[in-house]
């Protein structure tokens, strides 16, 4: 199976500077540190917070052993961070019981105890 | 390219493989010359008649033609190494083609070998972090995809477990492929979760192995006195890359639409035209989605036409007749050529025991990594 980008970067101190907005056409890119707007290719990016609640698009449970240092089952979701931005990110849930398709999210940082996951996703306080 | 595959007819007159197989310890050499060798002696040429090679391979390093080639005799023709992930065969058939449309070669060769476990990723070392250490993990990416499917579909697992079925099935009658055995919807649903709703015998495995595809003007033809009924006509080739999601349309779904719509305006034909496609099944909804979106069934109708047998052996338009990658299997390199190889075979009707009937149009079509699409359009020749 396939190695994964095993780099933890993401945790709750980059929430502030998470996304690049394009200054020319107003698109929304991820991460922050692209090299340039996924849209134009505009280079003139400025750093930005999440513009929205995050919302859950979509999501699986992974059942193997496929990413070296994941331990399965983990569940996986798509999550909507910007308009036209939907991320895989992992949620932060013990099984998909607890997730509805479009429900609001609130981002979370690593299990302190797995340096490896970065930022997650659970559902939103008032939802759960 | 699209005038000049009319303007000047490239045909296929050679096929050669080395079978798909587990990881081993044989060299790729040994794995690449046997499909040459299979495909000069199908094609009745000598080598040194071979004027350029295209060498499709990601995992086996630097400068694999030469190294390889060499064994042949030393005739100083052209070597390009092709790399395009899954797509490097296509890709190398591609530059094959063009070179003879083009008129600069008269008989080129195309041949996609590889081993595993060396292919590093450029997604590794672009110098940004995903969110998610599933973010390139295909499996994770096409298990999501399943799930969106069936859930819109409001269809149930076994629609997907019969790809597999379908695959296997007709891998289990192609010499060349990885996996020899039928399975059954029980053993398929059985096998062991993976991601999602897709389990392991949904899943294309890990493998070597080798496709050599050697292609010649129409010109050569007549001049060498090869076997034209045997030599079936490329009439489209196609290469794109995925844009921006327009809505709810995944990108790579949006991709394939394009690049198999492109495929057939060049060709001059409807997707209904085709008897026969090969394509991109690593996860079986791959095979679903995609025959979707180059047409072969309704949007929304992909799984009820596999139920109903429109895209078996014998069908309405076979899909995957060589067990396609979750059966014959996915060594990388060859994928794409071998997709070539087995189409032509079918044209031929020299396809034993998986022979579908009545084979005059058919689509290669091949993901790579990243992504890319690339899409063939062969035509039966009298
Ligand atoms: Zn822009």
């Amino acid at each position: 199976m396939t190695t994964a980008n095993l780099m933890p970067a993401w945790g709750v101190d980059h929430l502030p500077t998470l996304l690049a907005h394009c200054r020319q056409c107003g698109t929304y890119t991820f991460p922050s540190n692209a090299w340039g707007c996924r849209q134009c290719g505009a280079d003139t990016l400025a750093k930005v917070p999440m513009p929205q609640t995050p919302v859950l698009r979509n999501f699986i449970t992974l059942h193997g052993d496929v990413v070296p240092g994941l331990t399965p089952p983990v569940v996986v979701g798509e999550v909507e961070i910007a308009p036209g931005v939907v991320e895989e990110a992992l949620i932060a849930v013990a099984d998909e019981s607890q997730l509805t398709l479009d429900m609001p999210m609130e981002a979370i940082g690593a299990d302190p105890a797995d340096t490896q996951r970065g930022l997650r996703f659970r559902p939103l306080e008032a939802q759960r | 390219m699209s005038r000049l595959l009319q303007e000047r007819a490239v045909h296929v007159v050679g096929i050669g493989m080395h079978p798909y197989q587990f990881p081993s310890e044989t060299p790729y050499v040994h794995l690449g010359l046997t499909a040459i060798r299979e495909a000069l002696k199908d094609a009745g040429l000598q080598w040194p008649q071979v004027q350029a090679a295209f060498v499709g391979t990601a995992a086996i390093g630097m400068a694999a033609g030469r190294v390889m080639l060499r064994h042949l005799g030393s005739t100083g023709l052209s070597v390009t190494q092709v790399e395009n992930a899954s797509a490097s065969g296509s890709s190398a058939f591609r530059l094959a083609c063009q070179a003879v449309a083009s008129g600069e070669h008269e008989i080129v060769l195309t041949v996609g070998v590889d081993k595993t476990g060396h292919a590093r990723r450029a997604s590794g070392s672009d110098g940004l972090s995903t969110l998610s250490p599933t973010s390139n993990l295909p499996v994770a990416k096409f298990a999501l995809l399943a799930r969106r499917y069936l859930r819109d579909g409001g269809l149930d697992v076994e629609a997907l477990a019969r790809v597999a079925v379908k695959n296997h099935g007709n891998a289990s009658l192609n010499p060349y492929a990885q996996f020899r055995k039928p399975r059954t919807l029980e053993q398929v649903l059985a096998s062991p979760k993976v991601a999602g709703e897709l389990t392991v015998q949904q899943c294309c495995p890990r493998g070597e192995g080798a496709a050599a595809v050697i292609v010649a003007s129409a010109a050569a033809i007549a001049r060498l006195g090869l076997a034209r009924s045997r030599s079936p006509r490329v009439i489209a080739s196609v290469s794109t890359s995925e844009k921006l999601g327009r809505g709810d349309v995944p990108p790579i779904v949006d991709m394939v639409r394009e690049s198999s719509l492109a495929a057939l305006e060049q060709a001059g034909i409807a997707a209904s035209d085709l008897n026969m496609v090969e394509l991109h099944d690593a996860f079986s909804i791959e095979e679903i989605v995609y025959g979707e979106a180059i047409g072969v069934s309704q949007p929304g109708e992909g799984a009820h036409d596999l139920a109903r047998g429109d895209t078996a052996i014998g069908g309405r338009c076979a899909v995957n007749a060589s067990g396609g990658l979750i059966g014959m299997g996915h060594p990388i390199g060859p994928t794409g050529i071998g997709q070539i190889a087995e189409i032509t075979r079918q044209m031929r009707s020299e396809a034993t025991g998986r022979q579908h009937p009545n084979t005059r149009l058919a689509m290669a079509h091949m993901i790579g990594l990243g992504s890319v699409a690339i899409a063939h359009v062969l035509q039966k020749t009298d």
